[in-house]
């Protein structure tokens, strides 16, 4: 009889250890998400000098839009709240979309090797950063729906673990912006 | 080809052709004739003509059936060098009945077990879209040695992948991406039903035996033995089930439901993944398997492999008119289809690139 229920229990623990072991490498798969979008990111705030450097001797109608776009930067790279982090990066992104609408009002820019090269390397940073938040919202929905279903809600629940958040593009992102309304 | 080169052709095609048929009638013949014969004679039989002549046609057969496959590949060999090549350099590719892709080449695609035996033939090698591409038909085998309660050992095999793979040479630089097809549709259903029925009952017998076992005074003696050697055999199993994939590779989910059900991904970089399989390549490879059926596809460094299970097969049977529109076909299906795919995934570097 001691063997049996020896045997019900070492089926309940390696039922439990393989349960719990889901769980967490979901949980650590959003980590992993999170970690992509933030080593793109940096990517793509080491690029801004550059490219500032490279045309603001061009775009000198642009000074107060570049200049914003470095103190963006700046405060980004101080910033140790993520969130806080997150909405400066948003930020960043549209005033470079908004910048790179303007590159094409500067012929001459648009004929430096170099301005070329960089912008071809913001472009595929950035079609990272795209690539990074669809693999995080698929690691979250993954992450919330296991959170959700039985067996796995017991362990979170074990775990403390919460709902996480997809992301999702900013409206202003999708829409033209006032420029001088970023500025202010 | 002028008229009569054709007609010259198509003359030598049906000489070989006939000598071929007539050896096959020959085999024929005498198989029934020595079936026949075994069948009169089993129940007063003439010992020695009853074994003596069933040995004969049977080395007969054999000789036979060598001629017949020598005909078979000489028909494939000049069908192949006179309407199959010309028809790929048509479309300025070679092609060539008697190369094919290495073993390396195969297995660097990372799509297909090593087997123990490969054969492949029917090169081809050209430019698509740009991209310099080489394909060829490829078949591998699996050997499984059987030992039976008599200590008798015996060989079976069963093939892997029976189809064509083709290389194309891309000037990107990704990290592994492989994607295969899963089973959609009925066959789905059947299989999910087989292996639950299977599961279940191998569980059953495991549970019986074991539950059986644990009674016998031989395993409660030992009994904290024996499961300490069941729980290191579940733990392994457990282990080989989280980490017996590909090195370095991870499997992953994409955003569209159809594409999850259609193909299983694996990755070396989930970032890279997304960046190549974007909703348009995820669309096109869901209508392309809707058209073609299954295929398995890899991107590696600066190569795409694709691994479809259907061959390029020299046709000699048909009159040589016929088989010079049915090798223009084959030429025009096998272009097109890489082409497809090469012009999405193309277009999709190219709109990267541009930042559209």
């Amino acid at each position: 009889m001691n063997l049996y229920i020896g045997l019900v229990i070492i089926l309940v623990l390696i039922g439990f250890i393989l349960v719990y072991n889901t769980v967490i490498s979901k949980k650590n798969n959003v980590d992993n998400a999170l970690g992509a979008i933030n080593a793109e990111l940096k990517k793509r705030r080491d690029l801004i000098p550059n490219l500032v450097e490279c045309v603001k001797s061009y775009m000198i109608y642009e000074k107060e839009l570049l200049e914003k776009i470095v103190s963006l930067r700046e405060l980004a790279e101080r910033s140790l709240n993520p969130e806080e982090r997150l909405q400066i990066e948003q930020e960043i992104s549209r005033i470079l979309y908004h910048l790179k609408l303007r590159f094409e009002n500067y012929p001459d820019l648009k004929a430096s090797k170099n301005f070329l090269q960089l912008q071809a390397t913001l472009t595929d940073v950035e079609e990272s950063i795209a690539a990074a938040r669809r693999f995080y919202n698929q690691a979250v929905t993954e992450y919330n729906n296991i959170i959700e279903q039985i067996p796995y809600m017991f362990i979170a629940k074990m775990l403390g673990l919460q709902r996480k958040e997809v992301f999702t593009i900013p409206e202003e992102e999708k829409t033209n912006v006032n420029i001088s309304e970023l500025l202010r | 080809m002028n008229q009569e080169e054709l007609n010259k052709i198509e003359r030598k095609r049906r000489t070989i052709y006939s000598v071929f048929q007539t050896v096959n009638i020959a085999i024929g013949i005498l198989f029934i004739g020595t079936f026949l014969f075994i069948i009169l004679n089993v129940l007063s039989p003439d010992f020695e003509t009853f074994f003596a002549l069933p040995f004969i046609t049977f080395l007969l057969m054999m000789i036979l059936n060598f001629i017949s496959q020598y005909l078979k590949n000489l028909l494939k060999k000049e069908i192949s060098k006179l309407v199959y090549a010309p028809a790929f350099k048509e479309k300025n590719t070679e092609f060539n009945y008697e190369s094919g892709l290495t073993l390396n080449e195969v297995m660097s695609s990372k799509l297909l077990p090593r087997p123990d035996d490969f054969v492949s033939n029917s090169l081809t090698k050209g430019e698509i879209s740009g991209f310099p591409y080489k394909a060829s038909n490829i078949t591998l085998w699996e050997e499984n040695k059987e030992t039976d309660s008599d200590g008798h050992s015996r060989t079976t095999r069963s093939i892997i992948f029976d189809g064509r793979m083709y290389i194309i040479e891309t000037p990107f630089n990704k990290k592994g991406i492989i994607i295969k097809s899963k089973i959609v549709g009925a066959e789905y259903v059947i299989n999910k039903i087989v292996t639950i029925v299977i599961a279940i009952i191998a569980f059953g017998i495991f549970l019986s035996i074991l539950l059986h076992s644990l009674s016998d005074s031989f395993f409660r003696e030992d009994a904290s033995f024996f499961i300490f050697f069941i729980i290191v055999a579940i733990l392994i199993l457990i282990v080989y089930i989280l980490f017996g994939g590909k090195e370095g590779y991870q499997e992953a989910k994409l955003e569209s439901s159809k594409f999850n059900e259609y193909f299983e991904v694996q990755t070396q970089d989930q970032v890279e993944l997304r960046k190549t399989l974007t909703p348009t390549v995820m669309e096109k490879l869901i209508n392309l398997r809707n058209i073609i059926g299954n295929f398995d596809l890899s991107i590696i460094g600066n190569k795409i492999f694709f691994a479809f299970p259907q061959k390029i097969s020299i046709q000699y049977d048909k009159p040589i008119q016929k088989l010079i529109e049915d090798a223009k076909e084959t030429v025009e299906e096998e272009i097109e289809t890489i082409k497809s795919i090469i012009e999405t995934l193309k277009l999709e570097e190219e709109r990267i690139k541009k930042g559209i």
